[in-house]
């Protein structure tokens, strides 16, 4: 299992740690290719569609759809279990050219449904995000 | 037609070694594997020093360079895992081992998988390690489960029923049912049984997603020559691919389409090779880690399509002896046991031969297809000596 130590380590070389880095600082930003201007996600070393290993993350505002979900009920994750069922969401962000990227739901889940509009917060690291800032969801309209 | 791979090798022996549920192994995973080697050289009637090739797929640990000791292996000449934790190697190892032959780098290859929880702990775990990044680490994402339950979701979004997940699983445990060797066969799973059980990661529940068991599987394969003097019923490899189309290949939510487990092109190269298309086989074995996949891979391989799945994958279809297409007829993954696919290999040859629990009468055509939803999948295709 990882720990915080771990993930600080594979933080460091991955093609996301500008991601990481930009949420601590309470930022949203997405990788768009330097020379042909393709969102690319998830990060990779080269874009693929022009091979570039050029980027610019971009700032992208935390505003999405809900793409699909999973209400998970299962303890597979040992530093989730007091958590347990949590909603994951796959979230479309329609002003980074419809990525999809993960994040967990907080807060109120009336009107949980593929195609809902979110809003993404930066919660702070915990142990349940091995010590990393993690993008949240909030229904926009919650309970609607 | 023109694929030198086509209809030139053959699996001449299958073999597994006991099979436990998971934990309940007092051997490791080398000993149940070189178990089931030797089981399906009995079965082949070759001597397991005869072997000179060994594949497998799914960060096997059980290379051939470990087995051989216990084999007695003379000259190791091939020795390949195809690359990546995911079942979807299960059918390329296949490939990878009829490419060995046809290309003369080996004469008698071993395809194997062993597993088993003292050796490599929960298999779920075992087979993602490394492959889940911090972006689904840190959302509470760590296991197939969630990914398949995120892709499930969205293929009930587009217009597929919750019917057809019901009935991959009850076609699964009817045919366990039937097979004395399957862990599910006591299991009377109606709908409403289905239903009630408890949820695993929304929308799977507990009777859509596979077992997981210590034990191990092998089968044989040699050219078409050597099967014709070995045995009356080879099951040829007709073709076999293994890839990722565009934009799958990796693990990422921006896959396109999503519900998709990821067969497309792996199927039209597939059916390209063989000449043969999804309206001539006779029965599936479809990895079905979880049911949503195998729905998708069943879409993939172009027995139905999203709009079509709902009257396609019924319970009384997916039966043998007389449904559209029998699938996991010896229980499959869900409800005979799961060594990561392995053991629907060897049922997919018994299909060839006429000798499964719930043969379908007259299989000249079994599909195994290996990982849905996995970022490399991979499909076989097998034939008796009348579809080549």
């Amino acid at each position: 299992m990882l720990d915080t130590d771990e993930a600080e380590h594979l933080l460091r070389g991955a093609p996301d740690a500008p991601f990481w880095e930009a949420l601590a600082k309470d930022e949203l930003r997405v990788p768009r290719c330097a020379a042909c201007a393709g969102w690319v996600w998830p990060a990779r070393p080269a874009c693929p569609t022009c091979t570039s290993t050029t980027f610019d993350w971009t700032e992208v505002t935390p505003e999405g759809t809900v793409y699909s979900w999973t209400r998970v009920w299962y303890p597979f994750v040992a530093v989730r279990v007091d958590e347990l069922p949590y909603v994951v969401l796959v979230v479309e962000l329609p002003h980074a050219g419809r990525v999809r990227i993960l994040g967990t739901l907080h807060g109120d889940e009336a009107g949980l449904a593929i195609g809902a509009p979110v809003n993404g917060i930066v919660a702070a690291p915990s142990a349940a995000t091995y010590g990393l800032p993690a993008l949240q969801w909030l229904l926009a309209e919650a309970g609607g | 037609m023109s694929s030198p791979l086509r209809g030139a090798t053959a699996v001449v022996g299958v073999g597994t070694s006991s099979v436990y549920r998971r934990g309940g192994s007092p051997e490791g995973e080398l000993t149940l594997t070189v178990r089931a080697v030797m089981a399906a050289c009995a079965d082949a009637g070759i001597h397991p020093r005869d072997i000179d090739g060994f594949t497998s797929y799914g960060g096997d640990r059980n290379a051939g360079q470990r087995l051989m000791g216990s084999l007695g292996t003379r000259d190791l000449r091939w020795s390949s895992s195809v690359w990546d934790g995911g079942g979807g190697g299960l059918a390329g190892a296949i490939g990878s081992a009829a490419a060995a032959i046809v290309a003369g780098q080996a004469d008698v290859v071993a395809v194997v998988r062993g597993v088993a929880e003292r050796s490599g702990g929960r298999l779920r775990d075992d087979v993602s390690r490394g492959h889940f990044d911090l972006q689904y680490q840190v959302n509470g994402v760590e296991a197939p489960a969630q990914i398949c339950a995120l892709r499930t979701q969205r293929l009930l979004h587009e217009g597929v029923p919750e019917s057809a997940l019901y009935a991959v699983a009850a076609a699964s445990y009817h045919h366990a049912s039937r097979n004395p060797r399957a862990f599910g066969r006591d299991t009377d799973l109606d709908h409403e049984t289905y239903l009630s059980s408890r949820w695993v990661s929304e929308p799977l529940r507990l009777f859509d997603c596979s077992r997981e068991n210590d034990g191990a599987a092998a089968i044989i394969v040699v050219s078409a020559q050597q099967a014709a003097e070995l045995t009356h019923r080879p099951a040829y490899v007709l073709a076999a691919q293994q890839g990722a189309d565009a934009g799958f290949g990796e693990l990422g939510e921006s896959v396109e389409p999503y519900w998709s487990a990821g067969f497309a092109s792996v199927a039209r190269r597939l059916w390209n090779e063989s000449g043969y298309g999804p309206n001539d086989v006779d029965v599936a074995e479809v990895y079905t880690n979880f049911t949503g996949p195998a729905v998708a891979a069943l879409i993939d391989h172009g027995f139905c399509t999203l709009e079509t799945a709902g009257n396609f994958c019924t319970t009384e279809n997916l039966t043998a002896p007389h449904g559209r297409l029998p699938i996991n007829t010896s229980g499959g993954d869900l409800a005979e046991g799961f060594l990561h696919g392995a053991l629907s290999m060897v049922e997919a040859v018994r299909q060839i031969r006429g000798d499964s629990y719930n043969q379908v009468p007259g299989a000249g055509l079994a599909l195994l297809t290996g990982g849905p939803a996995g970022p490399l999948v991979s499909s076989v295709l097998f034939g008796s000596e009348s579809t080549l």
